[in-house]
């Protein structure tokens, strides 16, 4: 299958294709410096970061930072619990996103529009205040953590993997998303479906979300790296060493008057990692375009 | 047909009955947590050292750790106490000092305030004030080491007469200045300025400019993007003879010893001696460290933060004793110390206490500080192994201290000062509106 | 024949030869569907969103210090909240951060997911780096942004040093402040909006061009009408949560500015942040929050019309 996506877009028409590269070269150059001066720095002893000021390359190559900051924020159970969170938030978020997405797009029920605005509401209201009612809510849960029927005398899910992990399970935006991507795609799709006696569950599995990848993908990551990257929650919510994630144990490199720059750098480096993994995984599907033919019913 | 429609109307039912139950829930927990409390045993025996408290399980909140006293805590410090009090286990909780605030606080909102805790700088009152943390006046009154404490050390962690926490550091500000700079300005490194006429005309000689712009602050005070420059206030408002408040507990900020403070902080900035551009970042080396101020108000943490940022600096800093208004006044300072308390909700009071003593005792206080880098609130360990190679004058001008006033409002008062006093340097109002505006927004506060 | 689809009412059905009966069951049919799949989403939302944000309405109204039980006040919070000039300042400085952020960024994601849409060299690592901010936190893009934007050594200013050009004050400067956080903020955000416009033009049929091209349609008029309408429902998307988002602007003012100079970036979000968690005046933050979602929820619903205009619901 040719690479489709390249050739359909008039607009190559307008402007000539080295405008395009140079662009592009523009733009990446405003991406790499930040990027470049994170990773250089990383690889710095401890006494250069803000001894040479203006410097790129580092005096001395230092890439023992990578496993000092590997031991000292005990990344490997770190790691262990962020993937825990985040995979299952991932493949929770993406299924109910789907789900949710597929209907307020494509079924019309009563209530729909209010459902959708109450949805979107959602989002306007800032962590900051929610934050202490959910947490308190988890705490209470009955016979949850050592609570009696009503909710008291334990922890409910405060310092757990469930409490770590139920903020993340659904997502506003993700439903939101997928109902603008399901929206677009023409209904004569699920004709063909139906006329077959297919149900609604086939024509989103089926058809659908197959045609929908890149969207799901885009839900995919966010809902990974939104997991991933949570700090005030995890925060809150875990006591236990053994409960703290990757972003809790970056922690440990900045005290007060002091900051350990190149292993907090190294740090963050190896912690972004998975996430832009699973970009690059997800990459393909930005390339391919649509199936050929699959609209041609 | 009608089944749909009923099943339509119970799934409704059912969500709204739901989120009703859940929200009158959360709603009672709101209003119940500190209720649903056990009520503070009864007062121990107060024994300074309680011989043997019941056997317990002891949360311990410890703020702001590297791993260096994290394995401290592991490897000594928690297997010493265990040694004489095997029956209790302290179950090591931690988090950095940016977000612990918010973290206790919404622990305290559900009830799960740790047993014991780390109690930062300004907190006492503010937690004290809202019943979050337990007096221990029962305990320290009966324990020899308290008369080891620097007395406006001490005093940081009472409110209203009673005692809540516990210092282990003192984080007292002092003048701090680059000697290399003084030479370069010609003045001489071993005749530090000690009124504020002296400083002033310090500040005038050791500015640096490149093109009308400074690029080198006779004085820096410390403007951050947290509370530094309210701090620095505090301690120029002591040594004109100001207060916070008047002795009926109104705020007194628009005195003329207010005034006059301010008009000498302000004039540094209208004279080009300091610059409103050089704000310090925590994670960053601090001015005198990166080289864009002379001199400064620092505590000890400024050496630490040349030694983890930049080396070469260290020996260049010196230190010298608080600033007086003039050569009859008394020099004066402010510090910033932080403790460690017994939470309110505790189940183990006398376990907390055995605790909190051992982490302050002079052997335990004195392994922490040499880890964290800062210096004593107890006397006795103001020669001790690790003050060695410490420039002396960070922990004599704990004599000076004047201890800042507690209120339970501290947290929001010091906010309120910082953003005036940020107006006013940046010459947006004048010093006499900076101070009225001041002392209206505090008033609102405390009256409240 | 090119099939090329014609965009019909989601959720309308075609008349489909059956007899009305078979035709009403199937509706009450799709109707429950329609509610089962939404149902785990609603019921998981109304738990973790709705049951706090119901809550952060009573407590509105209350006094709350987080340590003690709220305290019924009435309407006290948002009487005193509504005659604060610093709160209203910061409602009018939120709106100012998005209203310079979206528009822009939003044109920027569209010309930036066009552009590495082409066949150019380097389009894959291009991709990734433009989306790398997003790999990190918040909170450490603006710890690296404090870095570049420092005065005298910062790298930036270096640059501009280099020039020969004097500095810039991008954090300290009052009117320069909240302009270098909407540019930090438009760099971290544009690699996931470039995302979705990019997955947004993937979903449009190749068909529709090749059909508009054989009638003779110029590239600019397929562009404009063509890829613009399809790319509506992305954009309205990209527009709302963005504008959303920005509206809750919070970690780059807390570790970049602390909210100044002065109060130059004191947003909003910065001031419930501080109320709630520094002040312990739970009532009063829950009230900012109140009175920024009723602000919030009309700017999304005339957005919302505007921009749904030409997706053809509602």
């Amino acid at each position: 299958m040719r690479d489709r996506s390249i050739n359909h877009l008039p607009i190559q028409h307008l402007v000539p294709r080295a405008a395009f590269q140079i662009g592009a070269v523009l733009l990446a150059a405003l991406y790499v410096l930040p990027v470049l001066f994170v990773v250089t720095m990383s690889l710095r002893p401890a006494g250069e970061v803000f001894t040479r000021p203006g410097t790129i390359w580092p005096d001395t190559w230092r890439w023992q930072n990578y496993p000092e900051a590997i031991q000292s924020a005990s990344f490997g159970l770190f790691f262990a619990n962020s993937a825990i969170v985040s995979l299952l938030a991932t493949g929770c978020q993406v299924v109910l996103s789907c789900l949710a997405g597929y209907a307020l797009a494509r079924i019309s029920f009563p209530g729909r529009t209010l459902l959708f605005l109450l949805i979107l509401a959602t989002l306007i209201v800032p962590q900051q205040v929610t934050m202490v009612p959910l947490f308190v809510m988890l705490k209470k849960v009955p016979l949850a953590g050592g609570n009696d029927l009503l909710g008291d005398g334990g922890i409910g899910f405060l310092n757990s993997y469930v409490g770590l992990l139920i903020p993340h399970l659904v997502s506003p935006l993700g439903i939101f998303l997928m109902r603008q991507f399901y929206l677009s795609l023409p209904e004569e799709l699920a004709d063909a479906v139906r006329i077959d006696g297919g149900s609604d569950w086939t024509i989103l599995w089926r058809i659908f979300t197959p045609l929908s990848k890149p969207a799901v993908m885009t839900v995919a990551i966010f809902a990974f790296q939104n997991a991933w990257n949570d700090f005030l929650w995890p925060l809150v919510i875990t006591k236990s060493n053994s409960l703290k994630t990757l972003q809790l144990g970056l922690t440990i490199f900045y005290q007060e008057n002091t900051t350990q720059w190149p292993l907090l750098m190294a740090g963050i480096i190896m912690v972004s990692l998975p996430i832009l993994l699973l970009f690059l995984a997800g990459q393909r599907t930005f390339t391919q375009g649509i199936a050929a033919g699959a609209l041609k019913g | 047909m009608s089944l749909h429609r009923s099943m339509r109307f119970s799934r409704r039912a059912f969500l709204g009955t739901a989120a009703t139950l859940a929200a009158a829930q959360v709603l009672a927990a709101c209003a119940s947590a500190p209720a649903t409390n056990p009520p503070a045993t009864t007062p121990a025996t107060g024994n300074a050292q309680p011989a043997a408290p019941q056997s317990a399980q002891l949360q311990f909140m410890l703020l702001g750790p590297s791993n260096e006293l994290l394995d401290a805590f592991n490897q000594k410090i928690i297997p010493a106490f265990n040694q004489k009090q095997p029956g209790v286990k302290i179950d090591l909780q931690t988090s950095d000092w940016g977000s612990a605030f918010q973290k206790i606080t919404t622990a305290a909102a559900a009830g799960t305030l740790p047993d014991t805790l780390t109690v930062g700088g300004i907190w006492t009152a503010p937690l004290a004030g809202k019943g979050a943390l337990r007096a221990i006046d029962e305990y320290t009154n009966k324990w020899p080491d308290k008369a080891q404490f620097y007395e406006g050390v001490w005093k940081d962690a009472q409110y209203k007469g009673q005692t809540y926490c516990v210092p282990y550091n003192s984080d007292t500000r002092t003048v701090v200045y680059r000697s290399d700079f003084f030479q370069d300005a010609g003045l001489d490194p071993a005749k530090p300025p000690t009124t504020w006429d002296e400083y002033k005309a310090a500040a005038a000689k050791l500015v640096k400019k490149d093109g009308g712009q400074v690029v080198r602050e006779g004085a820096n005070w410390g403007i951050d993007t947290s509370i530094g420059l309210q701090q620095a206030y505090a301690q120029i408002l002591f040594q004109a003879g100001g207060t916070y408040y008047t002795p009926d507990g109104k705020p007194n900020f628009s005195s003329p010893e207010g005034l006059k403070a301010l008009n000498w902080l302000v004039s540094f900035f209208k004279d080009g001696l300091s610059s409103v551009h050089f704000v310090n970042q925590p994670n960053a080396p601090s001015s005198l460290v990166a080289g864009t101020g002379a001199m400064t108000y620092a505590n000890y943490g400024v050496i630490t933060n040349a030694q983890s940022m930049n080396k070469e600096v260290v020996p260049k800093l010196k230190a010298a004793l608080p600033l007086k208004m003039d050569a009859s006044s008394k020099p004066v300072t402010s510090s910033w110390n932080n403790k460690y308390g017994i939470g309110k909700t505790t189940k183990a009071p006398d376990a907390g206490w055995a605790w909190v003593a051992h982490l302050t005792s002079a052997e335990w206080a004195a392994l922490q500080l040499s880890i964290i880098g800062q210096m004593p609130a107890r006397k006795d360990l103001a020669n001790a192994d690790f003050m060695k190679g410490r420039d002396p004058v960070f922990i004599e001008a704990a004599n000076d201290v004047v201890p800042q006033p507690p209120n339970p409002e501290m947290l929001q008062i010091v906010q309120i000062i910082n953003k005036a006093l940020d107006a006013a340097i940046h010459l947006q109002a004048t010093p006499e509106q900076t101070l009225k505006d001041i002392d209206a927004k505090v008033s609102e506060v405390i009256n409240v | 024949m090119s099939s090329v689809p014609v965009k019909r009412t989601p959720g309308v059905e075609r008349a489909v030869p059956v007899s009305a009966r078979r035709s009403n069951r199937l509706q009450r049919r799709r109707i429950l569907t329609g509610y089962a799949f939404v149902a785990p989403a609603v019921l998981l939302l109304l738990l973790i969103h709705v049951v706090p944000i119901a809550v952060a309405f009573y407590l509105s109204f209350t006094r709350y210090d987080l340590l003690n039980p709220p305290q019924l006040i009435g309407m006290r919070n948002y009487q005193m909240l509504l005659q604060d000039q610093t709160f209203l300042a910061s409602l009018g400085r939120t709106a100012y951060f998005t209203l310079a952020q979206v528009p822009l960024g939003t044109l920027l994601a569209l010309l930036a997911a066009l552009l590495l849409n082409q066949r150019i060299w380097g389009r894959g690592p291009l991709r990734t780096m433009v989306y790398l901010p997003q790999a990190s936190s918040y909170v450490v893009v603006a710890l690296i942004w404090t870095f570049l934007y420092q005065p005298i050594n910062g790298p930036i200013n270096i640059g501009l040093k280099a020039l020969g050009l004097s500095p810039v004050y991008w954090l300290t400067d009052y009117n320069l402040a909240m302009p270098s956080l909407v540019v930090m903020s438009i760099w971290r955000n544009l690699g996931y909006y470039m995302l979705i416009y990019l997955a947004a033009l993937q979903a449009i049929p190749h068909e529709l061009h090749e059909a508009a091209a054989i009638d003779g349609a110029t590239a600019f008029g397929r562009f404009r009408y063509i890829t613009v309408p399809l790319l509506a429902p992305a954009t309205a998307f990209i527009v709302i949560t963005w504008a959303i988002g920005a509206m809750q602007m919070f970690t780059q003012a807390y570790v970049m500015t602390g909210g100044g100079p002065v109060d130059a970036t004191t947003t909003v979000v910065y001031r419930i942040y501080q109320a709630a968690f520094l002040f312990l005046q739970m009532g009063v933050a829950s009230a900012m929050s109140v009175l920024l979602f009723v602000v919030v929820a009309l700017l999304t619903l005339v957005g919302r019309r505007v921009l749904m205009r030409e997706e053809g619901t509602q």
